[in-house]
């Protein structure tokens, strides 16, 4: 008896209100709450991942910041007040209803946002993409809507950083596709595609120019749908995650796999970049959030917590260990006054105390209703040694292979180490080939978000060294330039299509300079490669390493900071701001979480009480709850 | 003829197919083990810990197939770590600790130590409710994954780190234990066939035994 009541109350866990972190009491805001003007949840058939999202816009008069996010069969778009005001959920600044068709995921282009145009791209089941700016209310255009080009549910869909004209969305048959919004659609012909590149499990096509397709090149990603993906801080790489259970990374504009990573077991749902690019979370089937390296090219860290599939995870760029956050505060001042030449050095030297004192925040959530928070400290990032899975891989750090290693950061013994792990990973034999390629890489290490310092690093790149400048993603991506030029090598990219072989001319190219082995004074990358610390470890096991998942004992497992049930839906979506955190449910509500100390005045009366568990939040707030509101927490409590 | 739970008839059936194997065999044969228990056999340790003197009894039990307890929005994942997970014996179901002689509270879990070749999972969607006086079915959801691995091996199992391929699910359809409909999704030769008239997807399915 004891126990059969005792296992029931474990099985319906409290619904929490608010959780506490070292940095004091997160509390759910639940006049802040955004869903349908009604407010009621969904139900049944109409359940589907929540996917939200925030624009931000500064202009003179100050900014504008809106949140869109999918609600069963209809897409909203609010204006988003953060904490600052309750929204007004009947008036929306766009609402789309759609009769059959459920959008499914959605993207905001962020080069050419302003305050009266957003160029929203929505992807839906079956198939079809649409554009519209949410603000004027109007459609801009639409894609594969005979679903002639793919025919599955779009699963993802993301503007390429930095492009105006590019996006790319992933479809549950497996396929990735690169669209150009520039190219007039014409849906009489079905497209034809010609083999580009076949890598491990990947072939990449490129459709036919003659035949004027919207459509630039489809990737066909591994053995299962397509569930999420994610473009790297600096742009270069993009993240695939895939039902097969395993995470691609590929180098974007190069088109080739950096790295892989199975998963223990399943399939991944969900990805996401840490800010600087040094490590990628996912989040799957296994019910494990796992951390994968972007030097080690491996699983560093699995997280152990929830209940049942982890459907969103994001990494919390507001929310990093102090010391690094300062050192980064500074790295840029001093970055910002310092001469060129030297700023590699710098780099180096501050990479360094990143790996001293670096932390991460990473929020997730399931498809249990829980939200985990997790700590990633230097120690659980570090790769454990254990077994002979990862025994021999030692290897250079990428900022020694980043052209920049002759400069004494790469004595650092601890760097070299890292470097020689990364080469081995890459099993195939042109190894050196493919490391030429990553180079652009390097930014995302330091590049900390910061759109502006990526550019400038990539500018002084160009200047310091040919090289680099040759393999960069613009030289050798010739079938989108736009899409790929992240940064300040712009330029010509109106020449849209350039064609296959001047891939073909910049690989050459890029091989005569490994061949050469030149690089003089400044360290370039060929000086590193032949250089004996380099030297290919010979190891078959970590061949395989990227095929089979590591047993747990292999990785640091770890366990979340906070694990609190704060609904009794699936959650799907998680999005960090300076204020407060994003989570969407599959019922279609999006939940605001203030952050410690920010909490609105109006929400105010428990904030400092754990034990209330603020059941009357509205108590002064109370006359302001919408009534929709209302509704939803006699669902909500009921449940 | 009386209606029967998938569960009862999945064990029915291989003990039957076991006690007809045995039969078989010459008398002489010390090994009782036939395939079936090749097959489906593993190895549950039952570890009981005493509160009192901290001593740990561990006894071994064969099984054929795992039933689990169920929650609303979990994994099959999460239920098989809460089969494991470790359980307080106190007031009326003390453990009788022949260390202190005498019935004390004790904690107990349950780990595998050895994995079977193919493992069969019982969710147990019929749960006896006491204050309705029968068996009830719960219909939460619990998602299943293709592949599965487990968590709650045992620290000297081996090979913990087994995957285990999806290759069939029982799917018991109806509101009640008492009536309903059984049907199942097999996979055969890279198909999955769904062994009913009519079409069910395999994701939404109420779901009693899983066979890995």
């Amino acid at each position: 008896m004891a126990s059969r009541a005792k296992r029931k109350s474990q099985s319906q866990p409290e619904i929490r209100l608010e959780f506490k972190t070292k940095e004091g009491y997160y509390t759910n805001l639940k006049s802040h709450r955004y869903s349908k003007p009604r407010g009621l949840p969904l139900l049944g058939k109409e359940l589907s991942r929540t996917r939200v999202s925030v624009v931000s816009v500064k202009d003179m008069q100050g900014l504008s910041e809106w949140v869109l996010f999918n609600s069963g069969k209809e897409f909203f778009c609010y204006p988003f007040s953060a904490t600052e005001r309750v929204p007004d959920l009947t008036n929306p600044v766009d609402k789309h209803s759609y009769r059959a068709s459920y959008p499914l995921s959605h993207d905001v282009n962020q080069a050419t946002r302003s305050v009266d145009s957003l160029d929203l791209v929505i992807g839906f089941n079956g198939g079809p993409l649409q554009r519209i700016n949410p603000i004027t209310k109007s459609s801009i255009a639409l894609y594969n809507n005979d679903r002639l080009i793919d025919p599955t549910d779009v699963t993802c869909v993301r503007w390429v950083p930095g492009s105006e004209i590019h996006f790319v969305s992933s479809h549950m048959s497996g396929n990735l596709y690169t669209w150009n919004t520039e190219q007039k659609y014409r849906s009489s012909n079905p497209p034809t595609f010609s083999v580009h590149k076949k890598l491990k499990d990947t072939t990449i096509y490129i459709s036919r120019p003659k035949h004027r397709f919207p459509v630039i090149n489809r990737w066909g990603v591994g053995h299962g749908p397509i569930t999420a993906f994610a473009f790297s801080p600096d742009t270069t790489h993009i993240a695939v995650a895939n039902q097969d259970g395993f995470l691609r990374i590929y180098d974007f504009h190069s088109m080739e796999l950096y790295g892989r990573m199975r998963s223990y077991y399943g399939g991944f749902l969900c990805v996401c970049w840490s800010p600087d690019g040094k490590y990628v979370v996912t989040g799957g089937e296994d019910d494990l959030v796992s951390v994968w390296s972007y030097h080690d090219k491996a699983v560093v860290t699995r997280g152990e917590g929830h209940h049942s599939y982890v459907n969103g995870v994001s990494f919390d760029p507001y929310t990093m260990e102090s010391d690094s956050f300062q050192l980064n505060e500074k790295k840029k001042e001093e970055e910002g006054g310092l001469a060129q030449p030297s700023s590699s050095d710098l780099r180096s030297r501050s990479s360094r105390f990143f790996d001293e004192c670096e932390s991460y925040r990473v929020g997730s959530v399931g498809q249990d209703g829980l939200v985990c928070l997790w700590e990633l400290t230097s120690d659980s990032l570090t790769m454990q040694r254990r077994g002979n899975w990862s025994r021999t891989r030692t290897v250079i750090s990428k900022q020694a292979s980043a052209g920049e290693c002759g400069e004494g950061g790469a004595n650092d013994g601890r760097e070299s180490e890292k470097h020689d792990k990364r080469k081995s990973g890459s099993q195939c034999p042109s190894s050196a080939n493919e490391d030429q390629l990553h180079l652009p890489i390097e930014s995302p290490d330091h590049g900390r978000k910061v759109e502006g310092k990526v550019k400038g690093k990539k500018k002084r790149h160009n200047s310091e060294n040919v090289e680099v400048e040759l393999v960069s993603p613009t030289d050798s991506i010739p079938h989108f330039p736009d899409g790929a030029e992240s940064s300040s090598l712009s330029s010509d990219s109106a020449k849209s299509k350039k064609k296959k072989s001047i891939v073909k001319s910049a690989t050459k190219k890029i091989k005569n300079l490994v061949n050469s082995g030149g690089g003089g004074g400044g360290g370039g990358l060929d000086n590193d490669l032949s250089s004996p610390r380099h030297l290919h470890v010979n190891n078959f096991e970590s061949c395989q390493s990227d095929d089979i998942a590591p047993k747990m004992i292999e990785v640091n497992v770890i366990e979340p900071l906070v694990c609190k049930k704060i609904w009794s839906e699936r959650l799907s979506d998680i999005v960090f701001r300076e204020d407060c955190i994003l989570i969407s449910t599959e019922d279609g509500f999006v939940q605001l979480w203030a952050r410690p100390g920010r909490i609105p005045e109006e929400e105010l009366p428990t904030p400092s009480n754990p034990g209330l568990n603020s059941p009357k939040s509205g108590s002064a707030g109370g006359e302001e709850e919408l009534p929709p509101a209302t509704l939803q927490e006699a669902k909500h409590t009921s449940v | 003829m009386q209606q029967q739970d998938a569960h009862e008839f999945l064990n029915y059936l291989l003990n039957t197919i076991a006690d007809l194997l045995k039969a078989q065999m010459p008398e002489s044969s010390e090994d009782t083990n036939t395939w079936i228990h090749d097959i489906f056999q593993g190895v549950l340790v039952n570890e009981t810990k005493c509160l009192s003197c901290e001593t740990v009894r561990s006894k071994q039990e064969d099984f054929l197939d795992l039933s689990v307890d169920i929650e609303q929005n979990s994994s099959i994942t999460h239920c098989l770590k809460m089969f494991s997970g470790s359980e307080t014996l106190s007031s009326e179901y003390k453990y009788y600790c022949e260390q202190c002689c005498s019935k004390q509270e004790a904690t107990k879990r349950l780990r595998i130590k050895k994995l079977p070749t193919i493992l069969a999972l019982h969710l147990k969607r019929f749960k006896f409710m006491e204050q309705l006086h029968r068996h009830t079915k719960l219909s939460h959801r619990v998602v299943f994954p293709w592949e599965l691995k487990l968590f709650n091996t045992s620290d000297d199992a081996s090979d913990p780190d087994r995957m285990y391929d999806l290759i069939g699910v029982v799917i018991h359809c109806g509101t009640g234990p008492n009536r309903g409909h059984y049907i199942s999704v097999i996979k055969s030769h890279g198909y999955w066939l769904l062994l009913d008239d009519d079409y069910v997807e395999v994701r939404s399915a109420r779901c009693t035994v899983f066979v890995y």
